[in-house]
C-alpha cells in the first residue's frame, strides 16, 4: 500500500494519512467535516507532479551526497581516526533521508472532494514503505562504502606495485 | 459546545508559505554549504589541472580547514534534519526561528574563522535576511535582522578584542550594520505589503459581484 494525502475538513490543507492533526490549523484529522466548504486543491497539495519531486529530491541527495563524500574525503586524508564516527552520522541521516524521499515519492495525490474527505481514512505510510525506503538508504550507503573500500584497495595494490617495481630497479642497479 | 473557531485565511496562507519557503531556503542551504565547502578545500590544497592552476591560498592552514570541515558537517546535519522534518510535515511555528539561528550562528562562527569583518562571506549575512522573506513571516524577518546585526557586532567585538590587524574602519562599520538593517527592513515592508494585498483581495473577493445581486 502506498502512502496518500489527506485534506484537512477544516482549512484543507494537505496532511499525511497518519497525522493525527493538521500541521497548518492543529485540527483533529479523521472527523467529519466541521466546514461544509470544500477547500481548494491548492491547498490539499503541492501540486507537483512524480517526475518533479523525483527530480527535487535527485537535487538535494546530490548535493548533500556530494558533500558529504567530499568531507569524507578530507577526514581520510587528514584525520582518518574520525572517519568511523562520520560514517555512523552520515548513514543514519542517509536512511532517514532515503526513506522520507521514498515515502514522498510514492505519495498519491491529494484527495480534494468533500465526499473524499468525510469517508474513513485510510491507512497512512505502510510498514512496506518504511522498510523499502530503509532498505533504500542502506542499500546506497553500503555501495558509497564497498566503493570507497575498493578504491583504497585499488590505491593500496597500485602503491605495492610501485614499490616493487623501484626495489626491482634498485637490485639491479 | 462550539468548536475551535476555523483558522483565519492569512493564516493558512502564512503557514503554506512558511513551509514552501523553510522547502526552498533548505535546498540553498544545501547549495550554499555544498559551493563554499567545495571552495575552502580548492584554497586548502590548490589545484592543478594542466592550463587550470589554481594555488593554495596563505593562511588557510590545517586548523582553519579543521574547523571549517567541523562547521561543514554541522551545516549538513542541520540541513538533513530540517529536510526530514519538512517533508514529514513536522513543523512547528519555532522551526523556522530554530533553523535561521543556526544558520546566522554557523555563518558568524565562519566569519569569526575566516577574516572577520574583512572577509567577503560578509554578504551570507544579507542572504540569511532575504531568506528570512521566503517564509512570509514578518517576526522570523524582525528576528533575522536583529541576529544578523547581533553577528556582526560580535565580529567587530571579536576583532577588536583578538585580532585589531583585521579591524575595519568605523564608516564600513556604520555602513554595514545600517545596511543589515535596511535590508530587513525593506523584507518587512514587502511582506507587509503582501499581507495588505492579500487582505484587500480577499475583501473584493467577498463583495457580491451584479450576477448575485440580480439572483432572486
Amino acid at each position: 500500500m502506498s502512502a496518500g494525502v489527506r485534506g484537512c475538513p477544516t482549512c484543507g490543507s494537505g496532511n499525511a494519512t497518519n497525522s493525527p492533526r493538521c500541521w497548518v490549523c492543529g485540527a483533529v484529522l479523521g472527523t467529519a467535516p466541521e466546514h461544509s466548504e470544500v477547500a481548494p486543491a491548492i491547498l490539499a497539495d503541492d501540486g507537483s507532479t512524480r517526475a518533479l519531486r523525483i527530480a527535487g529530491w535527485s537535487a538535494l541527495l546530490l548535493g548533500l551526497g556530494f558533500t558529504a563524500l567530499l568531507i569524507a574525503v578530507q577526514l581520510a586524508l587528514e584525520w582518518p581516526g574520525l572517519l568511523v564516527p562520520y560514517a555512523l552520522v552520515v548513514l543514519v541521516a542517509f536512511v532517514a533521508l532515503a526513506r522520507t524521499a521514498w515515502v514522498q515519492i510514492r505519495r498519491r495525490p491529494a484527495v480534494a472532494t468533500a465526499a473524499a474527505q468525510a469517508g474513513p481514512p485510510r491507512a497512512g505510510v505502510s510498514g512496506v514503505d518504511v522498510a523499502q525506503g530503509i532498505a533504500l538508504g542502506l542499500a546506497i550507503a553500503i555501495a558509497v562504502i564497498a566503493g570507497l573500500l575498493l578504491l583504497a584497495l585499488a590505491g593500496l595494490v597500485i602503491f605495492f606495485l610501485i614499490c616493487l617495481a623501484l626495489l626491482g630497479g634498485m637490485q639491479l642497479h | 459546545m462550539a468548536g475551535p473557531s476555523p483558522p483565519t485565511p492569512w493564516h493558512v496562507t502564512e503557514r503554506l508559505a512558511s513551509l514552501r519557503g523553510e522547502e526552498r531556503a533548505n535546498g540553498l542551504r544545501v547549495l550554499g554549504v555544498t559551493v563554499f565547502y567545495a571552495i575552502e578545500v580548492l584554497n586548502y590544497r590548490g589545484l592543478s589541472l594542466g592550463p587550470l592552476e589554481l594555488p593554495r591560498v596563505e593562511g588557510v592552514d590545517t586548523t582553519f580547514h579543521a574547523a571549517a570541515t567541523a562547521l561543514a558537517v554541522a551545516w549538513m546535519a542541520v540541513a538533513a534534519a530540517v529536510l526530514v522534518a519538512v517533508k514529514n510535515r513536522i513543523f512547528p511555528p519555532a522551526l523556522k526561528y530554530l533553523s535561521t539561528a543556526l544558520d546566522l550562528v554557523l555563518v558568524t562562527a565562519v566569519l569569526t574563522l575566516a577574516d572577520g569583518p574583512r572577509s567577503p562571506m560578509l554578504v551570507v549575512l544579507f542572504l540569511v535576511l532575504v531568506l528570512a522573506g521566503l517564509r512570509l513571516s514578518r517576526g522570523l524577518v524582525l528576528f533575522a535582522t536583529g541576529g544578523a546585526a547581533l553577528g556582526y557586532l560580535f565580529l567587530l567585538g571579536d576583532v577588536l578584542v583578538r585580532r585589531p590587524e583585521l579591524a575595519v574602519p568605523a564608516h564600513f562599520q556604520i555602513t554595514t550594520l545600517a545596511a543589515l538593517l535596511l535590508c530587513g527592513g525593506v523584507v518587512y515592508a514587502i511582506l507587509a505589503e503582501v499581507r495588505r494585498a492579500v487582505d484587500v483581495y480577499a475583501a473584493l473577493e467577498r463583495r457580491p459581484t451584479p450576477k448575485d445581486e440580480a439572483a432572486p
